[in-house]
This record gives C-alpha cells, sequence and structure tokens, in this order.
C-alpha cells in the first residue's frame, strides 16, 4: 500500500470513528430525553402513582414540589439534563439510597448472567446453525428448525419456571433461587440463553446458505477443494461478521431478558431492581435503571459497530 | 393457484416454480386456518368454557387435573389457587391475550409503515432524524419500553395496546424505507413524477401496494412476539389485571403454587407456547409464499 493510500486509510478510520462516536452521543441524549418524556411528560402523575390513592392533597403537593414536577416542563427537561450528566437521579423512594448507585451495585450480578448466557448461546447456535445449513431441508434441519422455533415460541418467564419444576423441584439437582453457588447460575443463564440461541441460529444458518450460493463458493468446489475447508475457510468466517453484528443487537434481548428472569429466579439483578422499582412506582430507581440499561446496549452497539468496521474494509470506505 | 401464478416465471422453470409456490401457499393455508381456530377460540370461549372461570371455590383449590367434585363436575386441567378452573381461565385469557397482541401489531404495522414511507419517500435530513429516533428507541429493550409506559399511563387494555404497539414501530419503519429506497428509483416511479402525479399519490399509489407483502409478512411473524411480550408484562403485574384472566397473570398466579401445584403455571404457557409456534410458523409460511426471494430452501 502506498503511503497516501495508507494515510487516506488512516483518515478514513477516524472519520469513521469520529462519526460512529458522534451519533451514539445523539442517541444518548436521544435516550435520556424519551426517558424524561415517558416518566414526566406521558399523562400521569408520577407523584399520584407513588403515593397511591389514598394521599392527602398536602402529601401529594410535597411530592410533586420535591420531585421538581410543579415546575414547567422545559425548565423539568433542563434540571433532569443536568442531573443525568452529574449521574445525579436522586434518592430511591422506597430505599432512601441514590438510586444511581443502588442500579451500579447491581451490575455486576447482571452481568454474571448475560455473559455466560451469551457464550452459552453462541456455542450451541453456531453447531446447529452451521449443521442446518450444510443439511439444509434434510431431517437435521428440519428437527433444529423445529427446536429453535419451538423454543422462540415459549416465553422466557415460563421457560424459568418450567426448568424450576424439572431440575429443582422434581430432580432436585439445582436450587431454585438465589445468586451465591455457581449450581444457582446455570438456571437463569440457560433460560436467559434460550430466546438468544434460537434467534441466532437461524441467523447462522441464513447466512451460510446465502454464502453458500456465491460465486466463490462454487469457483472453490470447482477446483476442488474439499467441504470442509469450503465451509470452514470460506463460508463459516464470511458469515461470522454479521453474525457479531446480530450478537450486538441482541444485547437489547439479553438485558431486557434479564428483567423478567431475574425476577423468576430472584436473583438481585438491575434488571429485576428496575422492575420492582416500576411497580413500587419507585422513580429516580426507574429511571437510573432504564438509562443504565440503555447506556450499555449503544455502548455495546457501538463497539460492535467499530470492531465491524475495523474488521471489513467494504464498511470501512464507505 | 391464482395467487402464485401472478409471480410465475414464463419458461421451463415456471412450472417448479410454481408448484413450490403452491406449496407454499398451501402451507399457510393450513397455518392459517389453524390459527384462525385458536381465534375461534378465543372469541367463543364464554360458550366453550366448562365452569365459569372467575368462580372462587376455596373448597376445591389447587386440585389436580382431572379432578371431579362430589357431584360429577369434572376439571380437567384442575383449579388454580382459589379454586377457579384453570381449563375456562386458559380459554377465556386467550381472548385479552390475542386481542392485544393483534391490535398492538396493527398499531406498530401503521405507525411504523408510514413513519418509513414517508421517510424513504422524503429523504434528506427528515429521513436521518426519523431513522435516528429509530435508532434511540432501540436502546430501549421493549419490555422496559412498554414497562415503563404502562407503569405511567397505568395497565388498562387499551394503554397495554398502545405501549405494546409503540415498542415495535421501528422494525416496520426501517423495513419499509428500506424497500421505498429502491422502489423510489424504479421507472414506474420515475415515470409518475414526470407526468406530473402528486408525491402523495406516488406514494399511495404506486409505492405503498409495493410495500404491502413486506408488511404483512412481518406482521405475522411479529404477531407471536406480541403474544409474549403481552405476557411477559401480565406476569410481572403490569398487564391485564386480575381477577380478568391472562395467560401470563395465570403463569404469574402459578408460580407461587408451583411447589405443590404444577398444573396452574404449565397449561398456560403451554397455550402460549402453542399460540405462537402457530403464529410463527404460519409467517414462515406466508413468506415463503408472498415473497419467493427469502424462501427458507
Amino acid at each position: 500500500m502506498g503511503e497516501t493510500a495508507r494515510k487516506e486509510r488512516g483518515g478514513t478510520v477516524g472519520a469513521v470513528l469520529i462519526k460512529r462516536l458522534l451519533a451514539a452521543i445523539v442517541v444518548i441524549w436521544g435516550v435520556v430525553t424519551m426517558v424524561f418524556v415517558i416518566l414526566r411528560v406521558l399523562p400521569g402523575d408520577p407523584a399520584a402513582l407513588a403515593l397511591g390513592v389514598e394521599a392527602t392533597p398536602e402529601a401529594l403537593a410535597l411530592l410533586r414540589h420535591q420531585m421538581g414536577l410543579d415546575r414547567p416542563i422545559p425548565v423539568q427537561y433542563a434540571v433532569f439534563l443536568w442531573d443525568v450528566a452529574r449521574g445525579n437521579f436522586g434518592a430511591s423512594l422506597d430505599l432512601g439510597e441514590p438510586a444511581m448507585r443502588l442500579i451500579l451495585d447491581r451490575v455486576p450480578a447482571t452481568m454474571q448472567l448475560a455473559l455466560p448466557a451469551l457464550l452459552l448461546a453462541v456455542v450451541v447456535a453456531l453447531p446447529l446453525g452451521v449443521v442446518a445449513a450444510i443439511r439444509a431441508n434434510s431431517l437435521w434441519d428440519r428437527l433444529i428448525s423445529v427446536l429453535t422455533l419451538g423454543a422462540q415460541s415459549m416465553p422466557n418467564f415460563w421457560i424459568g419456571l418450567m426448568l424450576i419444576l424439572i431440575l429443582a423441584r422434581d430432580w432436585g439437582w439445582l436450587p431454585t433461587s438465589g445468586r451465591g453457588t455457581w449450581q444457582q447460575m446455570v438456571m437463569p443463564v440457560v433460560t436467559l440463553a434460550f430466546p438468544l440461541l434460537s434467534v441466532l441460529s437461524r441467523f447462522v444458518r441464513a447466512g451460510m446458505l446465502e454464502n453458500l450460493r456465491m460465486d466463490y463458493v462454487r469457483t472453490a468446489r470447482a477446483k476442488g477443494v474439499k467441504d470442509v475447508v469450503v465451509y470452514y475457510r470460506h463460508v463459516f468466517k464470511n458469515m461470522l461478521i454479521p453474525v457479531v453484528t446480530t450478537l450486538g443487537l441482541q444485547a437489547g434481548t439479553l438485558l431486557g431478558g434479564s428483567v423478567v428472569v431475574e425476577t423468576v429466579f430472584a436473583w438481585p439483578g438491575m434488571g429485576r431492581l428496575t422492575a420492582d422499582a416500576i411497580l413500587r412506582r419507585d422513580y429516580p430507581v426507574v429511571q437510573a435503571g432504564v438509562l443504565m440499561i440503555a447506556l450499555i446496549i449503544v455502548l455495546v452497539n457501538l463497539t460492535v459497530d467499530l470492531v465491524y468496521s475495523a474488521l471489513d474494509p467494504r464498511i470501512r470506505f464507505h | 393457484m391464482e395467487l402464485s401464478s401472478k409471480r410465475s416465471v414464463p419458461g421451463q422453470i415456471a412450472g417448479k416454480k410454481r408448484r413450490g409456490l403452491n406449496r407454499a401457499w398451501r402451507r399457510s393455508l393450513i397455518r392459517g386456518v389453524l390459527l384462525l381456530c385458536i381465534v375461534g377460540v378465543a372469541i367463543l370461549a364464554p360458550f366453550l368454557t366448562p365452569h365459569d372461570p372467575n368462580k372462587v371455590a376455596i373448597g376445591a383449590r389447587l386440585q389436580g387435573p382431572g379432578y371431579r367434585t362430589d357431584d360429577g363436575k369434572l376439571f380437567l386441567l384442575g383449579t388454580d389457587g382459589v379454586g377457579r378452573d384453570v381449563l375456562s381461565r386458559v380459554l377465556v385469557g386467550s381472548r385479552l391475550s390475542l386481542l392485544i397482541a393483534v391490535s398492538a401489531v396493527l398499531i406498530a404495522a401503521l405507525l411504523g409503515s408510514t413513519v418509513g414511507l414517508v421517510s424513504g419517500f422524503a429523504g434528506g435530513a427528515m429521513d436521518s432524524v426519523i431513522m435516528r429516533l429509530g435508532d434511540i428507541w432501540l436502546a430501549f429493550p421493549e419490555i422496559l419500553l412498554a414497562l415503563s409506559v404502562t407503569a405511567v399511563l397505568g395497565p388498562s387494555v387499551l394503554n397495554l395496546i398502545v405501549a405494546l404497539g409503540l415498542s415495535r414501530w421501528v422494525s416496520y419503519a426501517r423495513l419499509v424505507r428500506g424497500n421505498v429506497l429502491t422502489l423510489r428509483e424504479r421507472e414506474f416511479v420515475t415515470a409518475a413524477h414526470s407526468i406530473g402525479v402528486s408525491p402523495l399519490q406516488i406514494m399511495l399509489r404506486h409505492i405503498l401496494p409495493n410495500v404491502v407483502d413486506v408488511i404483512v409478512i412481518l406482521s405475522a411473524l411479529h404477531l407471536g412476539q406480541m403474544i409474549i411480550l403481552e405476557s411477559a408484562l401480565s406476569f410481572l403485574g403490569l398487564g391485564i389485571q386480575p381477577p380478568t384472566p391472562s395467560w401470563g397473570g395465570m403463569i404469574g398466579d402459578g408460580r407461587i403454587y408451583l411447589h405443590n401445584a404444577w398444573w396452574v403455571a404449565t397449561f398456560p404457557g403451554l397455550a402460549i407456547a402453542g399460540t405462537v409456534l402457530l403464529a410463527g410458523l404460519f409467517g414462515d409460511a406466508l413468506r415463503d409464499a408472498l415473497d419467493p426471494r427469502f424462501r427458507a430452501d
């Protein structure tokens, strides 16, 4: 590569990086604004919801004042932005502690489930998808397709309960809930991985099939390259890049899933904390939790995007 | 079949393709009819229930499947924590689950398609703003978005439909926009432009009919996911409120009795899984039939 070309390429990568970062910042600002809109602008009074129907008008007025709900919307928005920028979400209405600290304390527990679930989903989905594609329309393909579609059709909280029923209640292999030992991780991780591995294996199958149809595969085969080599070196590797992007997009599925799965298994993560806060109308914690989850998703996608453009020159240059 | 011949290609391949398409149509027809059967059960549920789904009988609580009272009344799927008939509640529960899912899909499809159509057709700054808005939306897990909206608006059926509909519009907007971007450059559109057809007319008369298939396919594929999402909200307590039976709510109730009464949580879950599976199979078949480019084989 010539000097100019290298410079140009460096420039392009830098430009792409800056463009993506700016876009991510815009998205984060949008996310913050949306949380504000949902919790403050939509009809419905957070103070009234927090206090319940029996609240006296005085108590209501006091809480509205404390929450700043009696100020004009633009002022509320400005204050909200300023608070978010400082990581200040106020104290939890129930627990009295700073909402953001409560959420941050729970992040490790959520990751402790999300990361192994992601790994499990990949490890299971890749071979399933590859076999389904290589043996397209065979009995195996159909079996895998029925299994993955079936897995996708079950609500994850129900899968979790059925696992508890069988593995914990009937067979006594695993503890039903809580966090501490590795045995307590097994069921939540499997439950969380289920929907992901279905989506992923279908995606891998489609990606493999698409690449198998390509001219370069025909050429490789015509040259007498062995099937295994064609599958691995040509098809599999080309299919991986879009799969990585899908994985990034599934960060939402995992973290969204954690809201339900952590509730089922009484796992002390931020998903459960946020869901509980929503049910208890603990708005500071809801804001902190929803924002943290959205933020993680944006950052994961940004990272995937950058890794992706580093791997695939076609994206880097366009 | 009529619909398939519309898309057949002349020549030797046509026969083979038509056979493939016919098979795809037959498959979607069968699955569609099965799905309609479930809808039929939901509509007729009040006449099909063997017992009053809300009748509490503490004396008969947590009786297993096949339980018979002294006067010979059969509770095929057992009773729940307050002695209500699980089968009757599963049957009646289908009504709201389906009604909410279908309405939410309609809202998402209408809203998303309109946005996508306008965004793709207008292009420029408007397009960028709308697409960025979509990015922002996608940063929220659907369940969290729907939970937050129902938490603020209160858990009524209408609010649930709105919350679920709002959580899914982006997929439609993106899909339709992508299609519009290609269609916009096609000859029949530029021709319409050049003879002075108004942009609105072009969008509605020339572009929209060409994206209807993809909207229908996506809607069919989303229907099941919507049922799951609604059941999750009801499971967490922010969906359909008790005592109205809903599949998710029943599973939530059954969770408490999981250790001594497995049937309370199991059967509503099977109802969800069966319905969603059928909706997914129908969506797949419809995709194969309507859009052979996406054919699984």
